[in-house]
């Protein structure tokens, strides 16, 4: 090994001291997740109409590998539909501490209603809160149950530490 | 005959259509209008294969032989042919995977789904679909078609109970077949032509008693069961087979159960039995299962109240209670539709209680064990049927073995692979054998519409026409009430002519012990078999293990009159009856298992929660003296238990516990009784009728009346639970007070009005229906667990109009 | 229409057309001045019922229905007599486009066929005639109504029929306007007042019919022929025709010929002495020619095929089939594939929907692909299409009616198959000239 191999090692080193540092300070600052990340789920709206995508049909619980999906489906009133097909989900439950978060739910989905976003921070003190049911995981609610529980006591926004652009499948959905 | 299916030679019996011989030969092929025990009609062209078969020359009658190879030559048949239709050759050769006819699958795979909508993931049918099977099996997977698909109506409501999506229908026809061809009432069929055809019904809507048989038959989505509407898809649901607690037939179904919840019942195959047909009180009777109402702990009576017990505590207040009592002053009384095992249970604490107060309930006077059993086999393949009462009410399972007896068809040889898929024998619109079936009953029942002769006789003349037509069968003369002697004597020599006669009577023959023997003479002066239909569906096991009062004076109408100090009563109300609620608040102790709070649990000092035949594990008896299995589906009920535990609880509290258990003291006299093992019984039932006890002395006390203005009528429906079945009493409506218009308008009433009316003690409240065909002057109504088949006189006053008909 | 038939042709004599278009030759007087009725009473009086089945065997009459079976044979299919009731139906729903044979007789000559019906009724031993008439048929129905009163009043039906021992009465029973039920089985269910859907085959109508008992279901022409067998003899009407086809049949025809009508003619005859000798050749250019009807597929209008025999076998060899007789001529400027599309929405709208190809390959499919078509929407690739799921339905549907729409398709595309490319590639069709009916 030459004077000059070392020379041109600590020249690297040196260089990577101008650049411009990849660590995030999370969570201090807010993390850019790319696209494809498999973070908690949302249950998707049609866009500019108030009706569900979801029809209840239970693909995503029999696609399931670790059984996290429970949905319990009912016939829409066809005066006031609450999903565009014939029936609805009136129950529809994702246990996060079983989920692997594997988007099988979602590959299996006819509708594209159940789609995996961008939000990781999961973390609870109870069991029965990592039970996300629809009023958690439909479309505009922002953050997990913790991180509203919060909220709701500081009286502030909801602050969540994603700030990405969410993929074309999230359709409705904003981190911003 | 020697056939070559894919290369495999197999020996079948002529007759065997070629779907048969390839399901047989382990083959394949896919098929929609086909249907077990329906005819073949060949109009889903699926089961296409490639077939040919030699020919023999006419003038030698030798096989022609191909020139080269010296074996019998094959000529092809031009097209490929639907093997549903064709029968079997000598020599036939077919093939389902040659080029050709994998090729017309394929076609008509594509050709049967371009009207079809997509709508799988909201379809009940989905993932049991035989259309989604078979296009994943046989399809090409992509579809060329690339125009609008027919667009009719989706929520097409053909009962309270069905629905029908017209763009999924396939025409296959099954559904209309089946009502014409099963129960023989042609309510359904095709309107319109060509590709604009859509199923509709008769203007009166479905009138059948069979009708939800039609989801189970329906190869896609597009009749459908409205009790079950998205509750569940098919991969979710628990199956659980067993037989139902309905009616006495034993039927099997299987019930399909989600968390805690039983959301559908289906039929199931019992060739024995049932076929593949349930009536829709059996498949649609179960909702009051998932109500809310259930009685889900022990209650004991704090004061006024009752109040949450644990089964600890209240079997020791019960067992204290009865510590107290004397001997024989303790009762127990069982509803018919117990198990063998709860009935032995109950046999085993009345000996521990001594006492002999001991019944089950709805019985009546005579035996349900018929001397020389007939087997619902046995029946499809009659040649004379004599009934005497209204089957059709009673067992509806009962009704349709008749009817197969009609087509003259005897039930199938089975293949390995199960029911034949297509028996040629079977047509449409086949020409019934009418003349086989006399039919006589005190007021008109459905099933005279398929009678060759049909009589209405005036109530409780059971005994009188039995009495003639033995003393014509024995050469004398006689006159038979409402059968001219021509008619009489024809009928006598017809069951006497008969290799296989069968007389079937039911609970207005029980009602007199005179008249139940009168039909036993009748039976063995002409030679024919019988069939009793019980109220219940074990209303002849529990007879058959002797639950029952050691002496007449401890029936179940002396007991609510007041022959026991403390009672235990399963699943009944008696304190409907006013004057037997008077009785029963004098009670030391009354103890009331029971699924629902009513008047009884209201004087209950213990209530404790029953489980439903749904939830239940043990074994009945069916009407033919057939043991079968029943078994519990996984239904949240809470602590609710059946009565073995009930009495093991008690007996366990009383200290007096031996050294086995109920459940294997009921195992072991089951075995001595029947001779089979109950834990390893066949799935379609071990067959061991028994005969009746020479000296049975479980009579009831009080003689039938020979008077009366109202007959007690079996009725289909489960009149207990209608109340909390709701799609069922949509379409059925409440109990129907059935009358001759002259007695309306006489009363003046409505068809429709609702009316109420104290029945012999019972407060009950009706529908008025205005049939002219009930003889006037004799109102019908129908059964409840708590009043037997029979004539009976009415209070007409107590008559009230309740409301007027909207 | 002009109904001019051959009994104005010298080289042939006319038998069972004779009397068609004269004045009151639907009455019961002018038949009985014409010899009516004479031959049913020879046949009952001096003839058993097994004669009359093997004179007409022996004449070799192939059913004019349609599929030519011999109508002889299919009477010694009928059971032994055992009691039960037998019936003999006459097929009179006469729906098949370009035809019109049954029609004359119906209309001009009823009693030819209350005769002919007691005839064949005797001969198979039926007791009840039904003459399943088309709704559309109105003149024919009325004239048949009043002819079978007429007959009855004179003893010719009902008890003991010409003085026999033979009972035999009619029934006169009018179509809804259903192409299916000339159909034998689906005009037997139309009878019985269900749903006219073609019933599984076997049980065979001999085996079981009308009501489930022997029946035996002829076409018009082919009873009303037996007459004429039995009065001249089997050996005079083989006398006409073929060894394979014998006797007399009528064609039909329609389209630019000279003189359209219907013509009896003995089998054997060419479709060049038909068309350009008893119609008169033809007025404009003329491309194809359907032999028998529309379910049949079409031929070129060339030397080829004009000069083929019309017999059964020929025919059929030939690639086509007998079908009705009912020739139809389509004009040179007429768009193949309009016609075909006009063919194929006939057979759509009759389909009866009980079997998958025909609901939803005749009655769906094709219909949608003959408009895409049309509107000139087509891309390549569709010809193909139309080819394979034609291919996928022919031979695979319950009755033949799938068939009959399927094999003019086919025809079409083998003979026609550059005016379909033409429309394909050009959006529009080779001919500018609209349809007739659109004119």
């Amino acid at each position: 090994m030459s004077v000059l191999d070392i020379a041109k090692g600590m020249g690297v080193t040196l260089g990577h001291l101008f650049k411009k540092p990849v660590t995030v300070l999370y969570p201090e600052e807010k993390v850019d997740i790319k696209p494809r990340f498999r973070g908690r789920h949302h249950l998707l709206k049609h866009p500019d109409s108030d009706l569900e995508k979801c029809i209840g049909c239970s693909l995503c619980a029999a696609a399931c590998p670790a059984y996290a999906i429970y949905v319990e489906a009912e016939e829409n009133d066809p005066n006031d539909p609450t999903s565009a097909g014939e029936r609805y989900a009136k129950i529809y439950e994702i246990n996060m501490l079983r989920c692997i978060f594997c988007g099988l739910c979602e590959e299996a989905c006819p509708t594209g209603a159940i789609v995996l976003g961008h939000e990781f921070e999961l973390a609870d003190f109870r069991y029965q809160d990592f039970i996300y049911g629809k009023d958690e995981l439909m479309v505009g609610v922002k953050g997990s149950k913790w991180q509203r529980r919060e909220a709701a006591k500081k009286n502030k926004e909801v602050n969540i530490g994603v700030k990405s652009v969410p993929r074309k499948e999230l359709e409705g959905v904003n981190y911003d | 005959m020697k056939v070559k299916v894919n290369g495999i030679e197999l020996e079948l019996a002529p007759g065997t259509s070629a779907i048969d011989a390839v399901f047989a030969a382990g083959s394949d092929v896919p098929y929609f209008c086909s249907h077990e025990y329906m005819s073949p009609v060949g109009s889903c062209r699926m089961c296409l294969a490639k077939i040919g078969a030699p020919r023999k020359d006419r003038a030698t009658g030798n096989w022609v032989l191909d020139e080269e190879t010296g074996e019998p030559q094959i000529f092809w048949f031009p097209n490929p042919m639907a093997t549903c239709t064709t029968a079997i050759m000598e020599g036939m050769v077919i093939e389902t995977e040659a080029e050709e006819a994998v090729k017309a699958q394929r076609g008509m795979v594509e050709m049967t789904l371009i009207n079809h909508p997509l709508d799988c993931p909201i379809c009940d049918k989905g993932g049991a679909c035989e259309l989604q099977d078979r296009a994943y099996e046989y399809g090409e997977g992509i579809s060329r078609f690339e125009f609008d698909k027919r667009h009719q109506e989706k929520h097409h409501q053909l009962s309270e109970l069905i629905t029908l999506d017209r763009e999924r229908c396939i025409h296959c026809k099954r559904c209309i077949r089946f009502f014409e061809e099963v129960p023989g009432d042609e309510v359904l069929d095709f309107i319109e032509r060509g590709g604009h055809t859509y199923i509709a019904t008769v203007e009166e809507g479905l009138e059948s008693n069979f009708t939800g048989n039609i989801t189970d038959l329906c190869p896609v989505g597009a009749l459908l069961d409205r009790t079950s509407r998205f509750k569940g898809r098919n991969w979710e649901y628990e199956h659980t087979i067993t037989s139902s607690l309905d009616d006495a037939s034993g039927s099997a179904i299987v019930l399909d159960s989600r968390t805690g919840r039983l959301e559908r019942i289906k039929a199931e195959l019992n060739t024995q039995v049932n076929k593949l047909w349930i009536d829709d009180s059996t498949r649609f009777g179960y909702e009051y299962v998932n109500s809310s109402e259930r009685i889900k702990t022990p209650l004991i009576r704090k004061g006024d109240n009752l109040e949450a017990a644990s089964w600890q505590e209240v079997s020791e207040f019960i067992a204290d209670k009865l510590a107290k009592l004397a001997q024989k002053e303790a009762a127990i009384v069982l509803r018919a539709d117990s198990t063998l095992e709860e009935g032995y249970a109950a046999k085993n604490l009345a000996k521990i209680l001594e006492t002999g107060q001991i019944d089950h309930y709805p019985r009546q006077l005579a035996s349900v064990i018929p001397n020389n059993s007939a087997s619902l086999n046995d029946l499809a393949s009659s040649d004379a049927i004599f009934v005497i009462g209204d089957v059709s009410q009673n067992v509806p399972i009962v009704d349709l073995r008749i009817k197969d007896a009609l087509k003259g068809v005897a039930p199938p040889e089975m293949f390995e692979h199960g029911v034949p898929i297509a028996d040629l024998r079977l047509k449409e619109r086949m020409i019934r054998k009418k003349e086989i079936l006399t039919v006589a009953a005190p007021y008109n029942v459905d099933l005279m519409r398929h009678a060759g002769q049909a009589h209405i006789y005036e109530a409780n003349s059971e005994e009188a026409i039995f009495k003639a037509l033995t003393k014509i069968a024995n050469g004398e003369d006689s006159s038979v009430a409402a059968m001219s002697n021509e008619q009489a004597e024809a009928l006598v020599k017809r069951l006497n002519e008969a290799n296989n006669a069968i007389i079937i009577y039911d609970g207005f023959s029980l009602a007199s012990p005179a008249a139940a023997i009168a039909a036993r003479n009748f039976a063995n002066a002409v030679g024919a078999k019988e069939i009793i239909l019980g109220q219940m569906a074990n209303s002849y096991g529990l007879e058959a293990i002797q639950v029952l009062p050691s002496h007449e004076r401890y029936g179940y109408a002396e007991i609510m009159q007041g022959s026991a100090k403390a009672l235990i009563i399963s699943e009944l109300n008696p304190a409907n009856n006013s004057q037997y609620a008077q009785n029963l608040k004098e009670l030391e102790l009354l103890v009331v298992h029971s699924i629902f709070e009513n008047e009884t649990t209201a004087l209950a000092d213990v209530v404790l929660p029953a489980k439903s035949g749904y939830e239940k594990q043990g074994t009945i008896v069916n009407l033919e003296g057939r043991l079968l299995e029943v078994n519990a589906a996984p239904i949240d009920a809470g602590q609710a238990q059946d009565f073995e535990f009930l009495a093991a609880s008690i007996i366990a509290a009383l200290g007096k516990e031996g050294k086995e258990d109920l459940a294997s003291l009921a195992h072991k006299a089951i075995r001595k009784q029947f001779g089979v093992d109950s834990k390893k019984l066949d799935p379609e039932g071990d067959l061991k009728p028994l005969k009746p006890r020479a000296n049975n002395k479980a009579k009831l006390h009080i003689q039938s009346t020979n008077i009366g203005n109202a007959l007690i009528v079996p009725t289909m429906l489960r009149l207990e639970y209608i109340d909390k079945n709701p799609h069922l009493l949509a379409e059925r409506g409440a109990a129907k007070l059935t009358m001759n218009s002259i007695d309306a308008d006489a009363n003046g009433l409505k068809n429709a009005e609702i009316v109420s009316l104290d029945v012999a003690g019972i407060k009950r409240s009706f529908s008025v229906q205005i049939k002219d065909s009930v003889p006037a002057g004799l109102w019908l109504i129908p059964a409840l667990p708590e009043q037997a088949i029979g004539l009976l006189e009415l209070d007409r006053a107590s008559l009230k109009k309740e409301l007027e008909p909207a | 229409m002009d109904n001019i038939t051959s009994r104005h042709d010298p080289r042939f004599e006319v038998t069972m057309y004779k009397y068609m278009g004269v004045e009151n030759s639907h009455k019961l007087d002018f038949y009985e001045q014409h010899g009516g009725y004479q031959t049913a009473k020879k046949a009952l009086t001096t003839m058993q019922s097994v004669d009359i089945v093997n004179e007409v065997k022996a004449s070799g009459l192939r059913g004019r229905g349609g599929a030519g079976f011999p109508m002889g044979v299919k009477w010694s299919f009928m059971p032994p007599v055992d009691g039960r009731q037998r019936f003999i139906v006459c097929n009179a729903d006469e729906s098949e486009p370009g035809s019109t044979k049954d029609r004359f007789v119906l209309e001009d000559d009823p009693h030819q066929l209350i005769e002919g019906m007691i005839i064949a009724g005797y001969a198979i031993q039926a007791t009840l005639g039904v003459i399943y008439i088309r709704g559309e048929y109105h003149l024919g129905y009325t004239r048949l109504y009043d002819a079978i009163n007429e007959a009855r009043a004179k003893g010719y039906l009902g008890k003991n029929v010409l003085a026999s021992n033979f009972d035999f009465d009619l029934i006169l029973h009018r179509g809804a306007g259903a192409y299916i039920c000339g159909e034998e089985s689906a005009l037997m269910n139309s009878f019985e007042g269900y749903r006219a859907n073609p019933r599984l085959k076997p049980p065979f109508p001999a085996q079981a019919g009308v009501y489930g008992f022997p029946t035996s279901v002829n076409n018009v022409t082919s009873i009303a022929s037996g007459v004429h067998i039995i009065a001249k003899g089997a050996d005079w009407f083989k006398s006409m025709g073929t060894q394979d086809s014998s006797g007399f049949h009528h064609v039909q025809i329609s389209g630019p010929a000279v003189r359209r009508g219907v013509y009896e003619v003995p089998m054997g005859i060419t479709y060049r002495e038909i068309i350009f000798d008893l119609a008169g050749g033809v007025t404009e250019p003329v491309k194809a020619f359907i032999p028998g009807g529309s379910s049949c597929p079409m031929f070129p209008f060339t030397d080829e095929y004009l000069d083929l025999t019309m017999e059964y076998g020929v025919v059929a060899k030939a690639g086509s089939m007998m079908g009705t007789g009912g020739i139809i001529l389509i004009p040179e400027d007429k768009c193949i594939v309009d016609a075909l599309a006009n063919v194929v929405h006939f057979y759509a709208h009759e389909s009866c929907g009980k079997c998958t190809p025909c609901r939803e390959g005749v009655s769906t499919w094709l219909p949608k692909m003959y408009a895409k078509l049309l509107a000139g929407l087509g891309e390549s690739g569709d010809l193909e299409l139309l080819e394979d799921v034609s291919h996928n339905i022919r031979g695979r549907s319950f009755c033949p009616l799938a068939d009959a729409c399927i094999m003019p398709v086919q025809a079409s595309i083998k003979h026609f198959r550059h005016e379909y490319e033409y429309i394909i590639e050009h959006g529009k069709s080779m001919y500018a000239k609209k349809s007739r009916w659109q004119e």
